[in-house]
């Protein structure tokens, strides 16, 4: 028997791992400044793609000759992006996270706030756009829903395929086929990555947001104003994630809506536990883990539904059906998360130490 | 001959409503070392937190001279100063607090920059750190790890250290030898005396060993339920019977007098 194409599986899961990581750095930082589960963080993801779908609508309206896109183009919608959600991350603490705080309300009572901001900016965006977004053309002739990138990657749905192997009796069909938004997910959440690492480990703001995350009192007492850096806190995190919204979307196949955000969150949270909570390298592992694992089962399913796979089997000689539709193997991540709860209870990252400081 | 650096004046503070401190006024000389004492949940840790303004302060104040700009309010009714902005407007201060006195997961270099953190850390970090090194000799050999990998001894050094990193004229500490086994706890005593007598650091230091730290301080407070029951010379605390017996664990006579 031949070998599925594993190749492209693991391009697909590298995509994947990108998606996972730029989403899920915000709601690591967050948990590790303020020390809560910020739910909202699933419309911080919608709000990035309706904040960049709508500058692009607003751009091809106003600047209906750039149509070299000189302007009009996602590294530009992202930006606007990262600026519209980070904003929508700071009023969020002026409004509600800050007052919370100031009357002695415990986390608790931030994570349900941060649920129904959630649920507000959802319903709201429904409101609004309803079942999902659409350009007016009646008003913008020149309107498309497709975000454009400049001369180098013309066109996000081109793909590209490099085959290695075809057709191989033993290794049958062997290619990467990924398309110019794959690629820039990838590009961009190594980017992210690296950038972030360097901020925390070699400036001097990073590492006020780490000794904040530590002890506000420890770190305010040093002499930092914990206040400013609980609000960089905000607009970073949503930032990032609103541009990581932004640079996901092309990549979608369907139209997003409302929903989409809400959809990945409990894949988001897997893998900030996964990594251990707050964590920044963790959870960066832990994206990785989750989808490669996702992935591996996919194939692993697919398989079991060749002719004569398990499937099959089970079905001629039990007479008991049972559908391993790679779409089950979403999930995957939950039963690692659960396996690996029970081995390190604070996740890949956390140790006993970080127990032991928190009494 | 001595001066005055910091003084608190019929301070009253707390939380949220809570009055915890009731009307208690210390100060603090240069090149003096203070000890105060009491019983558990008498407001040790609260009044030394009023001081740098991590409690809030309903009446009284607290001022520090400074060599420039002569005394200067710091914490007042009206106005209170946080924390970094007594630090950022440059007033000598160093604190280490009881719990949670290092960040567990920075390095040991980056906790000790982080006691530069609002002076130019680059250009001081390296002459200050070899000063430190010198009394603390152990961070150098594990600068890059993380602060929680050491032990409590280890971390108890660090805080000291970080809090040494300015160059403070006072060092505020909370119950620095609390997690120390008893040979340890001397020696950060010991370590702690020889800041005043070598580099003239004025100390206020909170105890519950308390015998040994008035032995080795200049002067005493005693409080009870947030107000100062007892004060003076540290010698004189110490031959007070009444302080031996309820305060400094003179368990011969209290036993007596029970029995
Ligand atoms: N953060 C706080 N909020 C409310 N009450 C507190 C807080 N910290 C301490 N207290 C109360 O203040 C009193 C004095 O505490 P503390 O200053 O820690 O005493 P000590 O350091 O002398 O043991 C105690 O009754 C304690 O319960
Ligand atoms: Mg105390």
């Amino acid at each position: 028997m031949t070998l599925p194409n594993l190749l492209n599986h693991a391009t697909l899961a590298l995509v994947y791992a990108g998606v996972l990581i730029m989403l899920t750095i915000g709601l690591n930082m967050v948990y590790s400044v303020l020390k809560f589960s910020n739910f909202a963080h699933a419309e911080w993801v919608t709000m990035g793609m309706f904040a960049s779908w709508w500058f692009l609508q607003i751009l091809s309206y106003i600047l209906p000759w750039d149509t070299a896109h000189l302007l009009n183009n996602l590294f530009v919608h992202a930006v606007f992006g990262f600026l519209i959600v980070g904003i929508f991350g700071i009023l969020g603490e002026v409004l509600v996270f800050d007052r919370l705080r100031k009357l002695k309300a415990g986390l608790d009572s931030a994570i349900v706030a941060s649920i129904a901001i959630g649920l507000i900016v959802r319903n709201f965006l429904a409101m609004v756009f309803g079942a999902y977004p659409e350009p007016n053309r009646a008003i913008c002739p020149t309107c498309t829903s497709q975000p454009s990138l400049p001369g180098f990657l013309p066109d996000l749905n081109n793909i590209v395929t490099i085959k290695l192997v075809e057709n191989d009796p033993i290794f049958g069909t062997q290619w990467i086929r990924i398309n110019a938004s794959g690629i820039l997910i990838i590009v961009t959440s190594i980017a992210m990555v690296l950038a972030i690492d360097y901020v925390f480990r070699h400036t001097k703001f990073g590492i006020a947001m780490r000794a904040t995350a530590d002890s506000i009192e420890l770190a305010q007492v040093s002499g930092v104003d914990t206040r400013r850096i609980v609000h960089y806190t905000w607009f970073l995190a949503a930032g990032l994630t609103g541009m990581g919204a932004a640079i996901y979307r092309p990549y979608l196949t369907g139209p997003f809506n409302s929903l989409t955000g809400l959809y990945m969150l409990l894949p988001f949270f897997a893998v900030v536990i996964l990594g251990g909570v707050g964590s920044f390298r963790g959870g960066i592992i832990a994206a990785i883990i989750i989808a490669y694992a996702r992935q591996a089962t996919v194939v692993i399913f697919s398989w079991f539904q060749y002719p004569g796979g398990l499937e099959e089997i089970l079905e001629e000689h039990i007479g008991f059906t049972i559908t391993f539709s790679p779409g089950y193997a979403d999930a995957i991540p939950f039963v690692i998360l659960i396996i690996v709860l029970l081995i390190r209870p604070r996740g890949i990252a956390g140790s006993v130490e970080a127990t032991r400081e928190r009494v | 001959m001595t001066k005055a650096f910091l003084r608190a004046e019929n301070i009253v503070s707390g939380y949220g409503k809570l009055h915890v401190i009731n009307g208690a006024n210390i100060h603090i000389d240069e090149r003096e070392m203070v000890t105060v004492i009491g019983p558990n949940g008498s407001g040790k840790s609260t009044l030394i937190k009023t001081l740098i303004g991590l409690v809030k302060i309903f009446d009284g104040r607290v001022t520090i001279r400074d060599e420039e700009r002569g005394w200067l309010d710091v914490q007042t009714r009206k106005r209170q100063m946080k924390p970094d902005e007594i630090i950022r407007e440059g007033i000598p201060l160093g604190y280490v607090p009881q719990l949670n006195n290092v960040f567990p997961s920075l390095t040991i270099e980056e906790n000790l920059k982080m006691g530069l953190f609002v002076k130019k850390w680059d250009s001081y970090y390296h002459e200050r750190s070899e000063q430190i090194f010198e009394s603390f000799p152990i961070l150098r050999e594990r600068i890059n790890q993380r602060a929680s990998l050491l032990s409590g001894g280890e971390r108890q050094m660090l805080a000291l250290a970080r809090a040494l990193m300015p160059a403070p004229k006072l060092l505020i500490l909370d119950e620095p030898t609390a997690a120390l086994a008893p040979n340890l706890a001397e020696e950060m005593l010991q370590l702690i005396v020889s800041l005043k007598n070598t580099a003239g650091i004025s100390i206020l230091l909170v105890e519950q060993r308390a015998k040994r730290s008035l032995e080795l301080s200049d002067r005493g407070y005693v409080l009870v339920t947030g107000m100062i029951a007892a004060k003076g010379p540290a010698k004189e605390l110490l031959s007070e019977d009444k302080i031996r017996k309820l305060y400094l664990g003179d368990r011969a006579k209290k036993e007596k007098e029970v029995g």
